[in-house]
C-alpha cells in the first residue's frame, strides 16, 4: 500500500489510506476528485439541488469519518463513496414529494428567447425532469446509476443493497412507467 | 432462451446489446433476429435509453466549490471526535463497564434493583380528559 501511494499520489485507493490516517491534504484532493459528480448524482436522484447538497455533505462527512473502513478488496473508492452517498439519498424521506407535477411541466413556456429547437430541447428536457419526478428515488437512483454513470447491474444492485434481479425488476418497472409518461409527446422527438 | 427473456433483457436493461448480460446477449440476439415485436420492443427501448442518458448527462449546475466542501467537513467538531477510532468508543465503554463492576463489588446495593412494575388504572372519563384536554400551549393555539 505504501508503495501504491508513492507511486500514485492522486490515485484513489492511496488517497483513502491517507485519509484513514487522518491526512487531511489527501481528503480535500480527495474530495476534488468525487464532489462534482456526487452532486450530480444526488440532484437527479433527488430532484433538489439543496437536499442534494445536504446528501452529499453527509456523504463526505462519512469519508472522513470513516475512511478506515473503507476494504480495497471489495471495490473501488468510488463505488465506496457511490453506496453512502446513495443511502444517504434515500433515507432522505422528503425526496419522496413529487418535484413537479407532469401536468404542470407542459404548461411552463419558455422563458428563454432561444431558437424553435432549443425551446423544442427545453420543452422536453422538462418533460423528462417532470417525469423522472413521478418515479420514487430508487427507481431514479437506478437508472442514473445505469445509464448516466454507465454502471454493471451488479453495481448499481451494490449500491442500492440489492441484488442484480432485484435491480432488473426495478430498472424494468422504472422504463415502463417512464415510456407511459412520455408516450404522449413520443412522437416529437 | 425464449422470447419472454428477451423481452425481460430489453425492458430492463435497454436496447443497447452491449450493456446487455454477457452470457445472454447472442442468444437475446437471435430471438430479436427471430421476432419482429422484440425487434420493435429494442428500437423503442434504443430511444428511451437517449432520452435517459440525455436526463443523467444534463447539468446540474455544479459549482468547483469542492474544496469549500471539504473544509466544511473538516472544520466540524463531531466529525474531528468521531474520526475514524472505534478503540475510543470501545475504551470508553471498558471504563465505564469497569466501574460499574467495581461499584458492584464494592457495595452490592449499588447494582440495579428490578423495579415492580405498576398498573395504573383510569377511568373513560379520565382517559378522555387526558386525550382532549389542551395543554396551555395548545390552548393558546386555538
Amino acid at each position: 500500500m505504501l508503495s501504491a501511494v508513492a507511486d500514485h499520489p492522486h490515485d484513489p485507493a492511496a488517497l483513502i489510506a491517507r485519509v484513514a490516517a487522518g491526512d487531511r491534504q489527501a481528503f480535500v484532493v480527495l474530495v476534488g476528485q468525487l464532489y462534482g459528480n456526487a452532486l450530480r448524482v444526488a440532484t437527479k436522484v433527488l430532484g433538489s439541488r439543496t437536499d442534494a447538497e445536504d446528501a452529499v455533505q453527509g456523504a463526505l462527512t462519512k469519508l472522513w469519518t470513516e475512511a478506515h473502513r473503507f476494504e480495497p478488496g471489495r471495490g473501488s473508492v468510488e463505488g465506496w463513496f457511490r453506496r453512502i452517498l446513495i443511502n444517504l439519498c434515500l433515507d432522505r424521506r422528503r425526496s419522496f414529494r413529487i418535484v413537479q407535477p407532469l401536468e404542470a411541466a407542459a404548461e411552463i413556456a419558455s422563458a428563454d428567447p432561444t431558437p424553435y429547437e432549443a425551446a423544442v430541447a427545453a420543452a422536453r428536457s422538462r418533460r423528462i425532469d417532470a417525469a423522472m419526478a413521478k418515479l420514487n428515488p430508487r427507481q431514479r437512483a437506478a437508472i442514473m446509476l445505469f445509464h448516466g454513470e454507465g454502471a454493471s447491474m451488479a453495481e448499481v444492485a451494490a449500491a442500492l443493497d440489492t441484488t442484480p434481479k432485484a435491480v432488473e425488476g426495478l430498472l424494468a418497472r422504472a422504463r415502463t412507467e417512464l415510456s407511459m409518461l412520455l408516450s404522449s409527446d413520443r412522437t416529437e422527438i | 432462451m425464449d422470447a419472454n427473456r428477451a423481452a425481460e433483457i430489453i425492458a430492463a436493461y435497454g436496447g443497447d446489446a452491449a450493456r446487455w448480460p454477457d452470457d445472454e446477449r447472442a442468444e437475446a440476439l437471435q430471438q430479436v433476429a427471430r421476432h419482429p415485436a422484440l425487434a420493435a420492443q429494442r428500437t423503442a427501448a434504443a430511444q428511451l435509453d437517449g432520452m435517459l442518458s440525455a436526463w443523467a448527462a444534463g447539468s446540474v449546475g455544479v459549482d468547483s466549490d469542492a474544496a469549500a466542501a471539504a473544509t466544511r467537513v473538516l472544520a466540524m467538531p463531531a466529525a474531528q471526535q468521531t474520526r475514524g477510532a472505534p478503540w475510543r468508543w470501545m475504551a470508553g465503554t471498558g471504563i465505564a463497564a469497569a466501574i460499574a463492576l467495581g461499584a458492584v463489588l464494592i457495595n452490592p446495593a449499588a447494582a440495579p434493583q428490578r423495579t415492580p412494575v405498576v398498573h395504573h388504572q383510569i377511568t373513560d372519563d379520565q382517559a378522555f380528559a387526558m386525550v382532549f384536554t389542551p395543554t396551555l400551549d395548545e390552548d393558546s393555539s386555538i
